[in-house]
């Protein structure tokens, strides 16, 4: 019961990610501005929880790091000062023309 | 008269219920169902057993399941047989109406964590989706329609600063900007730019019309608004340099159209 709570909660993080950048797509938007406005909807979400969501999203294709021209050296970075937009793949699942299940709640 | 019936069979209600309000206390899911309900289920119940000779266990299930959805609460069956058993045994109206409160006041059914908590979670993920519909309304209406902007100027630091600094000032500020307000200054940009659009037409076909030559309108052109440096200098107290050309043909064509007004003086 627990488990499934959890994956439930990782699912809707993970999608309303997808829904705040399609908002602005194709516009990209800084990762910590970003978990800020999901605290909203998910008061207690830690940096590092978001972090690895993003991470996952990123690896999926479904988003995609912007490097700004001012970064010095991108892999230095700290991540919450990283740039994420959404890709076309990532538009279809927001939009829900294409449906993930590992995304599906 | 069945009006005359009902009224006289809820004011017998509320007399009985006063009465056995003073014997038992009112639980919270009494207190939250009405009298006129509980009298309503109590008859009903009491026409449902007429033609019965006994209660049986099959009979007490299909009332309970009934009676369930109908007081919209949780009660034992086992507890819901034995008032069934005292109904039957009277089967006078009067006395049947009289009983109320104790069908009730048994313990309910423990509600599920995730029922409870799911009308919590949909009434906040409306509010939010309110709340981004209205933001990407006023972004769109900041930086012109998103899907023709400059791509040369998404890399840029400023733009993206802003366009992120924005929607999280827009998406993480209830307490200072309720979802209301903005929804309705959403609603206002829109009708404000469907307005332009029109102005823009008519002057298109008036223009056409007398037979000048009127400035072609390219709305595939991705240009920054004209305002756009005076945000940034008024956000980061520094000059914008803008790297497409387009704003430097619209501030000298400012430029040249204050110099013309100045000569005409």
């Amino acid at each position: 019961m627990a488990g499934s709570k959890n994956a439930l909660e990782i699912k809707r993080i993970r999608n309303e990610i997808l829904v705040a950048l399609k908002v602005i797509y194709p516009a990209p938007m800084q990762a910590e501005r970003l978990m800020r406005s999901l605290l909203t909807l998910f008061p207690v979400l830690e940096f590092d929880t978001f972090k690895r969501n993003l991470h996952y999203l990123c690896a999926k294709g479904y988003i995609e790091r912007v490097v700004s021209g001012s970064e010095d050296d991108p892999e230095f970075t700290p991540w919450r000062r990283r740039c994420f937009r959404l890709t076309p793949t990532g538009m279809e699942i927001a939009d829900h023309c294409i449906q993930d299940p590992a995304l599906l709640e | 008269m069945p009006s005359t019936n009902s009224n006289q069979s809820n004011q017998s209600g509320e007399v009985a219920d006063k009465q056995s309000n003073s014997k038992t206390k009112r639980t919270p899911i009494e207190r939250l169902l009405p009298n006129a309900l509980i009298v309503e289920i109590t008859e009903h119940l009491t026409d449902l057993l007429q033609p019965e000779d006994d209660v049986s266990r099959k009979l007490t299930q299909t009332l309970y399941d009934e009676f369930k959805i109908r007081s919209c609460c949780g009660v034992t069956v086992s507890r819901f047989r034995n008032f069934l058993k005292r109904i039957h045994k009277k089967r006078n109206r009067r006395d049947s109406v009289h009983i109320p409160s104790e069908i009730i006041s048994v313990e309910s059914e423990p509600l599920d964590k995730k029922t409870e908590k799911e009308p919590d979670w949909s009434v906040r993920l409306a509010d939010h989706r309110r709340r981004q519909a209205s933001i990407a309304t006023i972004l769109e209406r900041l930086f012109g329609p998103l899907s023709k902007c400059a791509t040369e100027t998404w890399a840029h630091r400023t733009y993206l600063l802003l366009v992120g600094e924005i929607y999280y000032r827009l998406a993480a500020g209830k307490s200072e900007l309720p979802t209301d307000e903005l929804v309705a200054f959403a609603k206002v940009l829109a009708e404000h730019r469907r307005i332009e659009v029109q102005m823009a037409k008519a002057l298109d076909g008036t223009e056409k019309e007398q037979g000048k030559i009127s400035m072609k309108r390219d709305h595939n052109r991705t240009v920054l608004p004209t305002c756009f440096p005076k945000i940034v200098r008024d956000i980061y107290g520094t000059n914008f340099h803008p790297p497409d050309e387009s704003i430097r043909d619209n501030e000298a064509t400012g430029a040249n159209k204050s110099t013309k007004s100045d000569k005409s003086r």
